[in-house]
């Protein structure tokens, strides 16, 4: 099956299971149940999900049943049809179904397929007339500010009337919370009040409250003892006061119940067959994975810990059998390899194949070769080549822009093709394969090139660089990758790659990665994306300088050599030494991260690392040794440097600095550029 | 600089849909937000040129975001287009009370989208 449709029917199962769940929680529930309106709603959600969903897929079939159940739905918590036990039960049977046609997508027998009978019109039968709008201002009726019910959706201002029908006392909790954890906070306070009553709206506030703080005002209502729900939700930091009504405001509303018989049809024996699933596949939340992930990597550190317990009872000699300490470290060692399958278990399960990502890329691409009217083979290398799902995600934008930037500037028109002697139809090929432990993915187009004197003349332009600038053809690519380096009056004279490109090469640097080009005139432009097959795990080199360990990822890792202080020549204020007649610019670490000096005596060899074809060397004390490490994000107080990609744990606690090398590099040329400090 | 949207909007489907609309007109820097929540954290974070949200989402509805957009002392000059499912005559007219300078209804052609997007950063 295609791929898309597979990722169709995972989706739509989801929201067939929670369909199903809410609507038999529907069926068990008491009538009064202050509950019932939340469920309906989101029962209305699910429905109007998997509409959109059939919709974007065109399955006409299913996104027709969808639709008028949402319709039904809609009534429903609007009031305009009663739920009668009749109406639940026919939702039951729309959710039958919906899921006999979404499997028979996934079987490949498309939506078409299953016949509804009469269901469809039974349900047109169940809706009924409409109310008539009530005009009136919410405030007539409760003391709340005029100009509230402006804010309110159909939905919510018919659940503010429902309830002064009913009479249920009103209450207004006003707060402010922090702008980075509101949501969990609204998220707290909201299931503090949904055990009391119904939670009717929340709205925020204007004024951001200063501070970073912002406030909000929820209205809600509760039938349970002032006192109560004074104890229960009035906490230091909310003002809560309840909302008299007006006096003499009691309106009223018209309820359409339903009172036609409907009958019910639908035969016994497909019951057992919709009982069924569709696919063997399970969806999971990528942070029970992050989760698990962390837990082996806490594993690994403990093994470090048996490692070493080992290695001391060793040199504890004499006082030891010596068949205990070989039956420790043989265990010490099998448990070693369970672990490492371990690992490499719960990496494989976040792992996702590249074909995924291209049938999206492949239907917007194509939809915007034919808006701009070019004639464009695509080509798809490289599907099953697995990739971090989160990564993943990360490379949709990024990808979408580069093939954008070849359709839109890459790719000539037909005629001037045909006088530069290609063929009418330009081709695009994006290919995926696995290097190490990076997956390297390339975009390369067979059309006109960047022209590098535009590029280079628009530099000079913005103030980047001077005329007469000496400039190799890297240093004038590099020039693409400058933050907004884009004009509009130059975007069609230049072939425009650089639209773009400084958000691509942030993107790509978030998850470790680096981008590259390489252009030929008239020949075409080739993209490389190095990106880290997953984020969570990495094998690293540990190297210390002075008291402070880094962890330098082994995937970037040329070779170490020993520092030989003579060598080293100074150009332009950037520290250099030539290894087999290549100039390799030097980092010192220190320096890049603001920290403290180490003496210059103590710097003892060079860890020349690479990516996307550039290297450089980083000047290092001492070589510890090669160890796995689990990278966790970096605290707030680091979460603005560049060149690194977070911290790690060792066996003993301590806490080490993970390089980022993409990331690094960027920084190296950035200070050097400027001149501050010699890097 | 280019153009900062933020695009408000709980269904992925329609988010990428918009999302796609928009980066065939040009260089845009486009945020997203798959809630109401979301928006109200980026909106002082990145200060967008436009918004663009959805009515009916589950925390903190449109009508909310772009109350909140259009009182607020920092964000009241930035343009905001609604799209939305609700057809309904009452959204719209609500919308447009509260300052939103477009309303769009879904299923939208995102010609029309583009065409709203150039007359307000135009």
């Amino acid at each position: 099956m295609d791929q898309s449709l597979k990722d169709f029917v995972a989706e739509a199962e989801d929201i067939l299971d929670n369909l199903d769940e809410s609507i038999s929680f529907l069926m068990d529930m008491d009538p009064d149940d202050h509950r019932k309106p939340d469920i309906i709603n989101a029962i209305f959600r699910h429905a109007h999900s998997l509409k959109g969903l059939s919709g974007m897929f065109n399955l006409e079939k299913l996104a027709a049943l969808s639709h008028k159940m949402e319709n039904l739905l809609d009534s429903i918590r609007l009031d305009k049809v009663a739920l009668s036990e009749q109406v639940v039960e026919i939702l039951g049977q729309g959710v039958q179904c919906l899921v006999r046609m979404v499997r028979a997508v996934g079987e490949g027998r498309g939506d078409s397929s299953v016949d509804l009978g009469d269901y469809i019109k039974e349900l047109e039968l169940l809706e009924s007339g409409e109310v008539k709008p009530q005009d009136d201002d919410l405030s007539a009726f409760v003391s709340i500010p005029v100009g509230i019910t402006d804010m309110l959706s159909e939905y919510e201002e018919h659940r503010f009337r429902d309830n002064i029908r009913k009479g249920v006392p009103f209450y207004r909790v006003s707060c402010s919370f922090p702008l980075d954890t509101f949501d969990v906070q609204l998220e707290e306070l909201g299931s503090i009040i949904r055990e009391l009553g119904e939670l009717l709206t929340t709205l925020p506030e204007t004024d951001l409250g200063g501070n970073g703080n912002i406030g909000f005002t929820l209205y809600f209502t509760s039938r349970r003892a002032e006192g109560d729900v004074m104890k229960a939700v009035g906490q230091e930091g909310r003002k809560l006061e309840p909302v008299p009504y007006r006096e003499g405001a009691l309106p009223g509303g018209e309820m359409h119940p339903v009172g036609a018989e409907v009958p019910v049809r639908l035969e016994e024996d497909t019951f057992e067959e919709d009982l069924k699933g569709v696919s063997q596949t399970v969806r999971v939340d990528i942070s029970k994975l992050d989760y698990l992930m962390n837990l082996v990597g806490e594993l690994v550190i403990l093994k470090s810990a048996f490692v070493s317990m080992a290695q001391r009872l060793r040199l504890l000699g004499d006082g030891v059998p010596s068949e205990l300490i070989m039956d420790f470290e043989k265990n010490t060692s099998s448990m070693e390899k369970k672990l490492i399958d371990l690992r490499d278990g719960v990496m494989d399960i976040r792992m996702v194949p590249l074909g995924q990502l291209y049938n999206r890329l492949q239907r917007v691409s194509k939809k915007i070769a034919r808006d701009l009217g070019k004639k464009v083979n695509l080509q798809f290398i490289g599907h099953e080549t697995e990739l971090d799902k989160m990564i993943m995600e990360e490379m949709v934008s990024p990808l979408l822009h580069i093939v954008r930037n070849s359709l839109d500037h890459g790719i000539e028109d037909s005629k001037v093709r045909r006088s530069l002697g290609k063929p009418d139809t330009g081709t695009i090929k994006i290919s995926a394969y696995q290097q190490g432990n990076h997956v390297i993915l390339e975009v390369e187009d067979d059309g006109k090139g960047i022209d590098l004197a535009q590029v280079k003349k628009e530099a000079v332009r913005r103030g980047d660089v001077k005329k007469d600038a000496e400039m190799s053809h890297d240093d004038i690519l590099g020039l693409l990758f400058k933050p907004g380096f884009t004009t509009k009056e130059g975007v069609t004279e230049i072939s425009g790659r650089g639209v773009g490109m400084d958000v691509v090469r942030r993107e790509l640097e978030k998850v470790g990665g680096a981008v590259e080009i390489r252009t030929t005139k008239d020949r075409g432009t080739r993209v490389t994306l190095t990106l880290p097959i997953t984020l969570a795990i990495l094998q690293a080199l540990l190297i210390r300088n002075g008291t402070r360990i880094f962890a330098v990822p082994m995937g970037t890792i040329q070779e170490t050599i020993e520092l030989s202080r003579k060598e080293i020549k100074t150009m332009q204020g950037q520290e250099v030494i030539t290894l087999r007649d290549r100039t390799l610019p030097l980092i010192r670490l220190e320096r890049v991260f603001d920290l403290q000096a180490v003496g210059e005596e103590e710097f003892r060899y060079v860890v020349i690392v690479s990516m996307a074809n550039r290297n450089m060397g980083l000047v290092t004390g001492e070589l510890i040794g090669k160890q796995d490490v689990v990278i966790k994000p970096l605290g707030d107080s680091f979460s603005r440097s560049i060149g690194l990609a977070g911290a790690a744990e060792l066996g003993d606690q301590s806490t080490i600095l993970v390089l980022d090398v993409a990331g690094l590099m960027v920084e190296a040329v950035r200070l050097g550029a400027m001149g501050k400090r010699a890097v | 600089m280019a153009k900062k949207i933020l695009v408000v909007e709980d269904s992925a489907m329609t988010r990428s849909l918009i999302v796609s609309s928009l980066e065939e007109v040009g260089e845009f820097t486009i945020i997203e937000a798959a809630n109401g929540f979301q928006a109200l954290r980026k909106l002082p974070e990145v200060t967008p040129d436009l918004v663009i949200t959805d009515i009916n989402m589950p925390d903190i509805n449109g009508l909310e975001v772009v109350r909140f957009v259009k009182q607020s002392e920092n964000f009241k000059n930035i343009p905001v287009i609604i799209v939305t499912t609700e057809g309904r005559d009452v959204d719209k007219e609500r919308g447009l009370r509260l300052g939103a300078d477009r309303y769009l209804v879904k299923p939208f052609e995102p010609a029309q989208l583009r065409q709203f997007v150039k007359e307000l950063l135009g």
